[in-house]
């Protein structure tokens, strides 16, 4: 049985998508994947601003994939507690590749394969076994203006167009371009959850702060702070990530970022989230104190009626 | 001693109509007071959340496997989303859980991701709802920033807002609001702003 699997090849761009991106279920592929042929991926580095100095581009395999199209989590990231079947949305997608960029700067994850890119910029992966990578991020200063190329997820093989799959991927990550500045960033953590209860939560939670995959910092979030920290960074080039430590039992853990701040948001697997019934009169205080009032005047008035008759 | 009886009567019929008077009064102040502290909360609520809130984006119902909204706890409150009203700057926390529609809106059911939520409110939180347009705009933003935006499609009178009168597969958005002064619900049926 095919999985309805939504592909989507994310670029390493936070901002604009460089290349053709589409979404195809499996239900369109015209043949099973093969799960024992070798892939090649090449990557390209390059801005039309600037030559860029060579990077040294590391992918990791974050899964292996079946013939339906089932991925099944390496070794390397079988604690991760990632889902990686059945996303149906792109902004689902994305948040697996900033939890990756998480789980693989705060868990020392070793790489798949490292190329430095040549005097092009490409960085051509040859015999990956297919699955689904992880490309890490790259960010390079050349004349003061700093070039940030985001991660990337991305699935070998991928689906054609045609239904036919395709084992020679290449990709060409758009850079973010930043002019120098002196300001510092006001960076943020934040803490939310996805079902559970209050009852059932922990009361605290510990998260570290890494900047360039090292921990500068590890901080509480709790009610009492709002389950937030702001903290400032000079504007350098840093890759910043968050990651939780001890992530409580039975949730999973995914890290999104927006900009400068990250949420951290644990997901208990076993919610459920159905119809809570009908919403039932709350009742109308209003109609109470109408009632009250008119029955007391009313016997005001019968009291006064009846002094009236008693004097007459 | 017959005209004992009556004056006996007489004044307890008095003193019992000023009773329930003075109770009726001392309901209405508690209700206005209280009224008035659930909007200072939602206020209080609203700010907390705001400075919280990563940088908004704008967004649409995208189904994904978990449409689960994610909340940010505030005061033990479990709160998934701010509603607001430009139009009339109107700007209020949405509670994830049922129950108490009067301190602020909560949501029924569904979710703003795939398309299917439902949010009920009553009317001192929301008196905007009497002056509320076909078309008006309405926005939704959750606790991860991404801000969805709907307007208004229909607007309903319902004497009851049973879970068939709610549920709606037309519209991503439907809002109930519960009459202050009947027994009356306004229904705002809502479509996502292009």
């Amino acid at each position: 049985m095919k999985n309805k699997v939504s592909l989507i090849i994310l670029t390493v761009c936070l901002l604009l998508i460089p290349y053709t991106v589409y979404a195809l279920s499996t239900d369109q592929a015209k043949e099973p994947v093969d799960p024992d042929a070798l892939c090649t991926l090449t990557l390209t580095y390059a801005s039309a601003e600037a030559a860029l100095p060579p990077l040294t581009v590391e992918v990791y395999r974050v899964a292996e994939v079946s013939r339906d199209f089932r991925y099944t989590l390496t070794e390397a990231f079988g604690d991760s507690g990632l889902i990686l079947n059945g996303l149906l949305s792109q902004s689902e997608w994305n948040t697996l590749r900033t939890t990756l960029d998480s789980y693989v700067t705060s868990n020392g994850v070793s790489p798949t394969a490292t190329l430095t890119t040549d005097e092009n910029g490409a960085a051509s992966f040859a015999d990956l076994a297919t699955g689904l990578y992880y490309v890490s991020p790259q960010t390079v200063t050349v004349d003061g203006f700093r070039y940030y190329f985001a991660s990337a997820v991305i699935a070998l093989p991928d689906l054609r167009e045609d239904g036919t799959w395709n084992y020679e991927i290449t990709a060409k990550p758009k850079p973010d371009v930043r002019p120098p500045s002196s300001t510092d960033l006001e960076y943020r953590v934040l803490k939310l959850w996805k079902g559970g209860e209050e009852e059932t939560r922990p009361t605290e939670i510990t998260v570290d702060l890494l900047k360039d995959g090292t921990v500068v910092k590890t901080v509480t979030l709790s009610e009492e702070n709002g389950w937030s920290y702001s903290w400032f960074a000079a504007d350098d080039g840093s890759l910043w990530t968050v990651a939780e430590q001890n992530v409580p039992e039975g949730y999973t853990v995914t890290v999104e970022q927006n900009d400068t701040v990250y949420t951290v948001v644990n997901t208990l697997e076993s919610s459920d989230d159905s119809s809570m019934g009908n919403p039932g009169d709350a009742g109308n205080l209003n109609f109470i104190i109408l009632f009250l009032c008119a029955a007391g005047i009313v016997l005001v008035l019968l009291g006064m009626q009846r002094r009236k008759g008693v004097e007459a | 001693m017959k005209k004992t009886n009556r004056t006996t009567l007489r004044n307890l019929c008095i003193v019992a109509g000023c009773a329930l008077i003075v109770g009726a009064l001392a309901l209405l102040i508690l209700s206005v007071a209280s009224r008035s502290l659930y909007r200072f909360r939602c206020a209080e609520y609203v700010s907390a959340i705001g400075a919280t809130l990563p940088p908004v984006e704008n967004a649409v119902p995208e189904p994904g496997r978990n449409n689960t909204m994610p909340v940010l706890p505030v005061e033990g409150v479990d709160f998934v989303a701010l509603l607001e009203l430009p139009a009339f700057q109107t700007r209020l926390p949405v509670c994830n859980q049922w129950g108490s529609p009067e301190k602020y809106p909560c949501r029924f059911t569904g979710s703003a991701y795939d398309g299917t939520l439902i949010v009920g409110v009553q009317e001192h939180l929301f008196p905007a709802a009497e002056q509320l347009y076909v078309g008006d705009l309405l926005t939704l933003t959750d606790m991860t920033g991404n801000r969805f935006s709907y307007r208004i499609a229909n607007i309903e009178i319902h004497e009851n807002v049973e879970a068939e009168t709610l549920q709606d597969t037309d519209h991503p958005l439907t809002l109930f609001v519960k009459h202050s002064f009947s027994s009356k619900y306004t229904v705002l049926r809502l479509d996502v702003a292009l």
